[in-house]
């Protein structure tokens, strides 16, 4: 077992949660909490401890003095209600080319559940390849160890059976919490199509998709000469002759892929986490500050 | 494989600009003088008539005394590396006969094994065996030669007329100044010796009264010699061989089985002579490089799978 | 010349040759990329990758196939040269050891001195046979019986070996020269005509034949077209081989003298040289040599001719270019690195 930082990060949910489990989100149910939610009737709320006076006797007198019907106001607030904080963690072969890893994403799976379960929050996880990875799933909860269990399970995970990450649509499929933050952590190598079917099934959800950079040559491994490959996920040897031409195709392919992806996530309304490295909890919370609250 | 990509690269160019630089010089680098260590060699074949007892084998089939001999020398010439020099006598009576001087084995192979194919006993000039006498006119004739080469004597140390111990021929040359190897040849049996005349057809074997029982110079002493009257029966004398090698400083095998005995014992007593010749370096450079190529393309990820 | 007229000094080499598929198998210099579905199709590539593995296997099969020591074996060719085939008939029986060319009787009793016979035969046959770069000589000793013991052989190492042995020692027992004669022109036996065919004898004395013996001799000459000279080295001054006048009536039934009657007689080619001196001999000698070069025809052996030159060049050659391209390489990569 490896010792994880206990990395934090501080994240809102950025809509209304529907629920009778009090937590920190802005809920849209009512009950205790510290947002005025407007007034009712006493009859209707018999909490006599939330009686406003001032506002009753200002309505009374607006309705002509204080009378034998005179309606006493009690104050209402919006609870706050609780989220799931889900991730979807890419297992796919190519997650483990020299700067992206699995250590970097039991790290993250780390930070996630522990800031999760601190605020209350329950954590999932649910990884992928080829296929969903039940041996690295998580089911929503709210025990404290989970942290470490999770990044544990993706760290001493087998690896990939098959190559592709066609698993991710099975793994949103999992996805049932009715409110829930998807964290969606992959270096995006994969068909557009893939992303774009996911994000349409994930729609009513707060996706952070955390796209994962490989180092450049991981991509490029050379400017000139004979170089010999070997693809990450399929296994398969390629060769080329690399001169500028060639190098000029190769980058263009890859801009366009990345491109495509923004472009991809620009439809949906997404802002990715662009990544290289260690992802911090500093990363995220400066993430969630720039999120426009709705 | 922990070496990065990079490292992999620069360390493969590396190796093949040595493996280049080790092909240009196998290509361009002259050839080195270098000194080898040869011997010279001097084959003294006994023919005398006990060496047609058959009691020797090669491959498991008898065959004679001299038909061995001559076996064994035609294994040891093939045998010595290239740049040795082997010569070839003869003994008979009680002087050995250099019929060819010592030269170079592999370019004159074919002559000295065909030279070697006609020794027989019918080149005897004389019926006596005197091998201690023969063995010192060995010794004396090689001192003519020049460089001086070894003496491979190859006999069964049959020695008729017989000497008595003590009246055993002295030794006048320097102790060590020539060496040499006996080959004790024969078995250990006493056998009959075949009678041959002139032209070498067998008539009979030596009978008991045909041939001298003591030394010629013990007659009318008959109480210094007790010993049985056998000299018309042969075996190989090893006890006399290893007397006459103690004296002349000569190593004794008897009776080996390969070529390599005698060259083993050969290159312990004899006196090796450099010879300078041109050597090669370009097997070693290019073997070098094949060998730093094969570490190039060797398919290190087979190490890694298993 | 192709590559399987060849033969190899270490030819267990060849069994390295299945190294060369190693360039084939190897990935030992791949990079694991993320994602090859960025990495752009192109055909030249493949040619250009088929090429170095081609020339990968090129020099490792010629660094094997030059290490497995080709060459090209030894060859007999025929040759037209000048010159004989000599076979050096010998005496080595005991009265060789004698001194050659003293005046005196009394003198004669110097045995196995330097001035013997046979060390003076020795030394001139030696001169004679280093001039005589085409002559195939061999040897036949003789003495009580005759021996032929140096087949006819172009090795002047050989020869000149034997020659030199045959002056160790003292001499045998006595002479036996009808056997000698016929030994010497056995030597010819089974051999194609090649040329001048020689027995040269070198003697101090003859021996009377019987009527058969001559014959014998007599038709083996002819049949085999073999020309007899003879160098008589006489103990004593004054000995002559043809009779004169001054003869002393001792020497007319000398041995020798019937010999050499006997030679003339026969109509073989044959002449005498008679050595009286150091100086006769060399002249008899010298006359030989330069009368006895005729169109002979001249099985010379080629030494083998080593060829790995060639393999080393070629390997050396794909060596060149295959490093350029993997220094060009190594290079592309430290870039992409920077």
């Amino acid at each position: 077992m490896t010792a994880f930082k206990h990395d934090e990060f501080s994240y809102r949910y950025p809509h209304n949660v529907y629920g009778h489990v009090p937590g920190s989100h802005s809920g849209s149910s009512l009950g205790t909490g510290d947002r005025f939610a407007g007034f009712a009737d006493l009859f209707d709320y018999p909490d006599p401890r939330r009686i406003d006076i001032r506002a009753s006797v200002r309505n009374n007198m607006a309705n002509g003095g204080i009378s034998a019907n005179d309606r006493w106001l009690v104050r209402r607030f919006q609870q706050r209600s609780t989220v799931t904080l889900w991730l979807l963690a890419d297992m796919s072969k190519s997650m483990s080319v020299s700067n992206v890893n699995h250590q970097r994403l039991a790290n993250l799976a780390h930070m996630i559940a522990h800031s999760a379960i601190g605020l209350g929050d329950k954590f999932a996880l649910a990884g992928f390849d080829s296929h969903w990875r039940q041996d690295i799933s998580i089911m929503p909860t709210r025990q404290r160890n989970m942290s470490t269990i999770a990044a544990d399970l993706i760290e001493q995970a087998a690896p990939a059976s098959a190559p592709g990450s066609e698993g991710l649509i099975e793994a949103a499929n999992m996805i049932s919490s009715p409110h829930a933050m998807v964290f969606l952590a992959s270096d995006f190598c994969c068909d557009i199509s893939i992303i774009e079917k996911t994000l349409r099934k994930l729609s009513h959800y707060t996706v952070i998709p955390i796209v994962w950079q490989h180092d450049d040559v991981d991509h490029l491994p050379s400017h000139a000469g004979w170089t010999e490959m070997r693809d990450a996920e399929t296994g398969q040897h390629h060769a080329v002759w690399m001169r500028p031409t060639m190098k000029k195709r190769w980058q263009s392919a890859m801009d366009e892929h990345f491109e495509k992806l923004s472009t991809c996530f620009m439809r949906h309304r997404i802002r990715p986490l662009l990544v290289d490295g260690e992802v911090t909890g500093e990363q995220l919370t400066h993430y969630f500050m720039g999120m426009k609250k709705s | 494989m922990s070496l990065s990509h990079q490292s992999r690269m620069i360390l493969s160019a590396l190796t093949m600009i040595i493996v280049l630089l080790l092909l240009l010089a196998a290509l361009l680098l002259p050839k080195i003088e270098r000194n080898i260590k040869v011997m010279d060699i001097l084959f003294v074949v006994d023919i005398t008539q006990s060496m047609n007892v058959a009691d020797a084998t090669i491959d498991e089939q008898v065959v004679t005394r001299i038909e061995w001999a001559k076996h064994y020398t035609r294994e040891t010439l093939a045998a010595l590396p290239c740049g040795n020099h082997a010569g070839l006598a003869v003994f008979s009576e009680s002087r050995s006969l250099v019929l060819m001087n010592p030269v170079e084995v592999c370019d004159n192979y074919h002559d000295i094994s065909q030279m070697l194919s006609k020794v027989d006993g019918t080149m005897a000039w004389a019926q006596s065996s005197e091998v201690s006498k023969a063995v010192f006119t060995a010794i004396k004739a090689v001192d003519l030669i020049k460089p001086e080469p070894s003496i491979v004597f190859l006999t069964d140390g049959h020695e008729s007329p017989p000497i008595h111990d003590t009246l055993f021929p002295k030794f006048r040359g320097d102790l060590g100044k020539v060496t040499g190897v006996f080959v004790g040849v024969g078995g250990e049996d006493l056998l009959p010796i075949p009678k041959r005349d002139e032209k070498g057809n067998s008539i009979g074997f030596w009978g008991v009264n045909e041939v001298l029982h003591r030394d010629v110079y013990l007659s009318g002493r008959a109480d210094l010699d007790q010993r049985p009257r056998t000299e018309h029966l042969s075996s190989q004398k090893q006890s006399h061989l290893e007397t006459l090698a103690d004296m002349v400083g000569f190593d004794y095998v008897t009776s080996p089985e390969r070529a390599k005995t005698l060259i083993k014992a050969l290159a312990n007593t004899a006196k090796p002579r450099q010879q300078l010749v041109n050597y090669d370096l370009s097997p070693w450079l290019s073997a070098a490089a094949l060998f730093l190529l094969i570490l190039v393309y060797f398919p290190l990820q087979v190490l890694r799978w298993k | 010349m192709s590559l399987m007229d060849l033969h190899w000094s270490q030819p267990y080499l060849l069994l390295l040759l299945p190294f060369a598929l190693l360039p084939w198998f190897n990935h030992s210099q791949e990079k694991t990329i993320a994602w090859s579905a960025f990495v752009p199709k192109d055909p030249w590539s493949t040619t250009v990758g088929l090429s170095l593995k081609i020339l990968s296997s090129i020099v490792l099969i010629s660094l094997i196939l030059g290490l497995a020591g080709p060459y090209e074996p030894e060859k007999k060719v025929e040759r037209l040269g000048e010159g004989a085939e000599i076979v050096l008939l010998l005496d080595r029986s005991r009265s060789m050891d004698d001194a050659f060319a003293v005046k005196t009787q009394a003198a004669l009793v110097s045995v196995g001195k330097k001035d013997s016979k046979r060390r003076v035969a020795k030394s001139y046959l030696t001169e004679f046979v280093k001039k005589r770069p085409d002559d195939r000589f061999g040897f036949v000793l003789f003495s009580s019986q005759a021996i032929k013991l140096l087949s006819l052989t172009y090795s002047k190492e050989a020869i000149l070996a034997t020659i030199n042995a045959n002056a160790i020692g003292k001499g045998l027992k006595d002479t036996n020269m009808p056997d000698a004669l016929i030994k010497a022109a056995e030597m010819f036996e089974d051999q194609p005509y090649r040329g001048s065919r020689i027995v040269l004898l070198v003697s101090d004395g003859g021996q009377i034949l019987t009527e058969e013996e001559e014959k014998k001799i007599a038709s083996l000459y002819k049949r085999m077209k073999i020309s007899i000279n003879w160098i008589y080295m006489s103990s004593m001054v004054g000995v002559t081989l043809d009779a004169s006048d001054s003869d002393s009536y001792l020497w007319e039934d000398l041995p020798e003298r019937k010999l050499h009657d006997f030679f003339n007689s026969t109509g073989i080619p044959y002449q005498a040289f008679e050595a009286r001196s150091l100086k006769t001999f060399a002249e008899a000698i010298d006359e030989i040599n330069q009368q006895q070069y005729q169109t002979l025809i001249v099985e010379q052996t080629l030494p083998r001719v080593s060829k790995h030159q060639p393999f080393y060049i070629i390997a050396f050659l794909a060596m060149l270019a295959l490093t350029f391209a993997q220094v060009y390489s190594a290079w592309g990569v430290r870039k992409a690195h920077e």
